[in-house]
């Protein structure tokens, strides 16, 4: 690919083209301009405007005709199918366009320019902790075209650093916020003679860390305390956490409930005593936010946000990840106590309604919006 | 005599192909029933294996309604073979062919050979499954397990012991041999773990168990050879980078035969960090290759490694316990090389082709007879 076939300056692509021809390789050159000759492909003419347009049918023809499959390809795979996909982008018209998981920004950063746009990405856990590890600069394009960067998490935001984003980037640290109301309500019987009951509540997947909590019950259990445990929700990981549940013979005690709507986790959040959440990479967790409104002691796994959504010693129990023996520990000291599991939960509730209630998010956001939607000074609009 | 083996998985895994081929060049007329429907997307050919395509019953209901009309000669094709025996290679396969089998009444044979016994009746919403092992492994003339601990299990799903036959797995012991030389090159200790990136392999557990040695300021490199699908590969990638292992752990995807073999025979020791297993085939091949095992002793691992004598035994799921054995090895050269050659004449004795062959053709020929 050259621009100019053959250039005053450049002869010695010409002198390697002739002595690659010689040597019995098939080299073609495709010049921008320059004269048509043997192997010599010149590209149609860009200017006037109106020629290229009037051409336009005709390269595709000549296209068609000479590759048909690779033409066909190219038109599926490349413009025709992006127009397809950003069809409702395009219409829209925006100003300014959020993509709400950074893995989804990835390879759509040329809508900055041709929406034209200011794009905004959210960053919510997978797509900084585990997505897209194996490939170095995942990410670049992103850091270069984005307007400002959002995160859950502090640690988030360090992790976004880790991987590329300049330490300038514009960008805003917001939790998620959940319906503190909607939870306020729960109230709870005090647990006498009976089972201490944990509840989990996430999707089943690896990165909810499920064999860890299992394994820690199953030690509670081994040392004499008896528990109830349920675990509320699906996924692929259903297979691997029903088996380790029957390796660890947890069938008596280990309720594997299945998906469950708003209402249905509200009332297993009545039912429980204490919230147990292993995860072994998490962003920053809706779920223990809601436990906390709920007046849930909590017991978490240190990954990814969540020492910053529990505060430990005071809402509940911060342990280190895949550490089932120290989570056992904390859970035997909630279980043992019920004075102060009432006291963590009663500050989980404060907690959750400070800093993790709805309207100062929806404020902060809008804050966020307007300072990334700002015209670009270096840029005329 | 005519074989019919119904079920194989395409492109047949290692264990399968070897054996097919093994059967026919023994003189047993061998039938390959390959449900898969991509029987044409290449890979290996079974010499001397005659192959039908059938259709598979897990397909979508218009798929199968059309199949109906279109798979009728494909069933009088495979009853026109009139095999003497039919053998299922998966409990899945048996439970979906079940009704044909009935129709046939051939002598069956159903091999029990891992998570399709530990795992999967264990799973909330396979109560069907469980009602159709308990059909099949009742209604089967011979059950074919890979293992003791696989016999019990399925017992408990239905499963008459008297007509269990215990069959273990066998490796290429030709192929898989020890390198020359000394394996370790005293700068690393090398650590290889082989196996599908799933679950089932507990994966995260080795990996947990090599950053124990890492904090124990022991030098040691850590692979895993195997693929999986997108999400435990991902997992995987966290957890090295997670557990600070990024120069130290590698996954190394699915490679061939004679990498594996090479990976093998530079390792220092084979660790087999599953929470359920069969036997592993894995596990023997390391143990042809002369290298010292660390092993769970989950299903029949115990079965093939004594704890002391071809390698390490260790409970599943306790990455300590793993790290500490890793570490006994490390220390301990002449351990190493005790275990590897003990485990290297266990293979030669025990899961060799020819016995594994032998054990099959007897079996077969008792059903005929």
């Amino acid at each position: 690919m050259v621009s100019e076939y053959p250039a005053v300056s450049e002869t010695f692509v010409a002198a390697k083209f002739r002595g690659l021809v010689e040597a019995g390789w098939d080299v073609e050159v495709a010049a921008g301009r320059g004269r048509r000759e043997e192997r010599v492909r010149i590209a149609w003419p860009h200017r006037p405007r109106w020629l290229a347009a009037a051409l336009l049918p005709a390269a595709a023809v000549r296209c068609l005709w000479a590759a048909p499959r690779t033409t066909l390809r190219y038109l599926a795979r490349g413009w025709l199918r992006r127009l397809y996909l950003d069809a409702q982008i395009v219409a829209a018209r925006p100003d300014l366009v959020h993509f709400e998981f950074g893995a989804l920004a990835v390879g759509r950063m040329y809508l900055a320019e041709l929406a034209p746009c200011k794009i905004v990405v959210s960053f919510r856990g997978f797509d900084l902790n585990h997505a897209g590890l194996d490939v170095a600069g995942y990410y670049d394009e992103v850091w270069e075209g984005v307007a400002a960067v959002h995160c859950l998490s502090r640690d988030l935001w360090e992790k976004a650093q880790r991987r590329g984003c300049p330490a300038g980037k514009q960008h805003a640290l917001l939790p998620p916020a959940i319906d503190t109301e909607y939870f306020a309500g729960v109230t709870r019987a005090p647990a006498v003679d009976r089972p201490v009951r944990l509840l989990s509540v996430g999707r089943l997947e690896w990165t909810k860390g499920y064999e860890y909590a299992l394994e820690a019950v199953a030690a509670l259990r081994a040392g004499g305390m008896p528990v109830e445990y349920r675990i509320v929700g699906a996924g692929e990981h259903l297979e691997a956490v029903a088996f380790c549940r029957h390796q660890l013979g947890l069938e008596d005690c280990v309720a594997l409930v299945g998906a469950a709507g708003r209402e249905r986790v509200r009332a297993e959040l009545e039912w429980a005593d204490i919230f147990l959440h292993t995860a072994v990479t998490e962003g920053f967790c809706n779920a223990v936010i809601e436990a906390q409104a709920s007046g849930l002691p909590v017991v978490t796994s240190d990954a990814g946000g969540l020492p910053e959504n529990v505060e430990d010693g005071v809402t509940g129990f911060v342990v280190r990840r895949r550490e089932p023996r120290a989570t056992a520990e904390r859970l035997l000291r909630l279980a043992r106590d019920p004075a102060l599991r009432e006291r963590m939960g009663q500050a989980g509730r404060e907690r959750a309604r400070r800093c993790f209630s709805l309207p100062a998010h929806l404020r902060a956001f809008q804050d966020f919006y307007e300072r990334a939607g700002q015209p670009d000074l270096a840029r005329p609009a | 005599m005519k074989l019919l083996v119904a079920g194989v998985t395409w492109p047949p895994e290692t264990f399968l192909r070897q054996r097919l081929e093994g059967l026919a060049k023994r003189g047993v007329e061998v039938t390959a029933a390959v449900s898969v429907p991509r029987t044409r997307a290449g890979g290996p050919r079974l010499e001397g294996v005659r192959m039908v395509r059938l259709p598979h019953w897990d397909d979508p209901k218009l798929l199968r309604a059309w199949r109906a009309v279109w798979g009728r000669p494909a069933y009088a094709a495979l009853a026109r073979l009139r095999p003497e025996v039919v053998h299922f290679e998966w409990n899945s396969v048996a439970i979906d062919y079940w009704p044909l089998v009935e129709r046939w009444r051939r002598p069956v044979v159903i091999s029990c050979r891992g998570s399709q016994i530990q795992v999967r009746p264990h799973v909330p919403g396979q109560e069907e499954y469980v009602r159709g092992l308990a059909r099949t492994l009742g209604g089967a003339t011979a059950v074919h397990c890979v293992s003791a601990a696989i016999r019990e299990e399925a017992a408990r799903f239905g499963l008459d012991p008297a007509k269990a036959v215990v069959i273990r797995p066998a490796v290429d012991a030709e192929f898989f041999q020890p390198g020359g030389g000394r394996r370790s090159n005293d700068t690393e200790f090398r650590v290889v773990s082989t196996g599908s990136l799933h679950w089932v392999k507990g994966h995260e557990y080795a990996l947990a168990a090599v950053r124990k040695l890492v904090q124990d300021g022991l030098r040691v490199w850590f692979e895993i050879l195997g693929d999986g699908k997108k999400a435990e590969r991902q997992r995987l990638q966290y957890a090295i980078q997670d557990l600070g292992l990024g120069g130290v752990a590698r996954l190394r995807g699915a490679l061939p035969p004679a990498a594996v073999r090479e990976a093998l025979q530079k390792a220092d020791a084979f660790l087999l960090a599953s929470v359920s297993e069969g036997i592993s085939n894995a596990a023997l091949e390391a143990m042809a290759c002369g290298v010292p095992v660390v092993t769970t002793a989950c299903g029949g691992m115990t079965e093939a490694v004594s704890d002391g004598v071809e390698g390490l035994v260790v409970p599943v799921r306790d990455s300590e316990a793993m790290a500490g054995a890793l570490a006994r090895l490390a220390g301990d050269r002449a351990l190493r090389e005790r275990l590897g050659r003990a485990g290297r004449e266990r293979v030669l004795r025990e899961f060799t082709l020819a016995q594994q062959m032998d054990d099959f053709l007897s079996l077969y020929r008792k059903l005929v007879a």
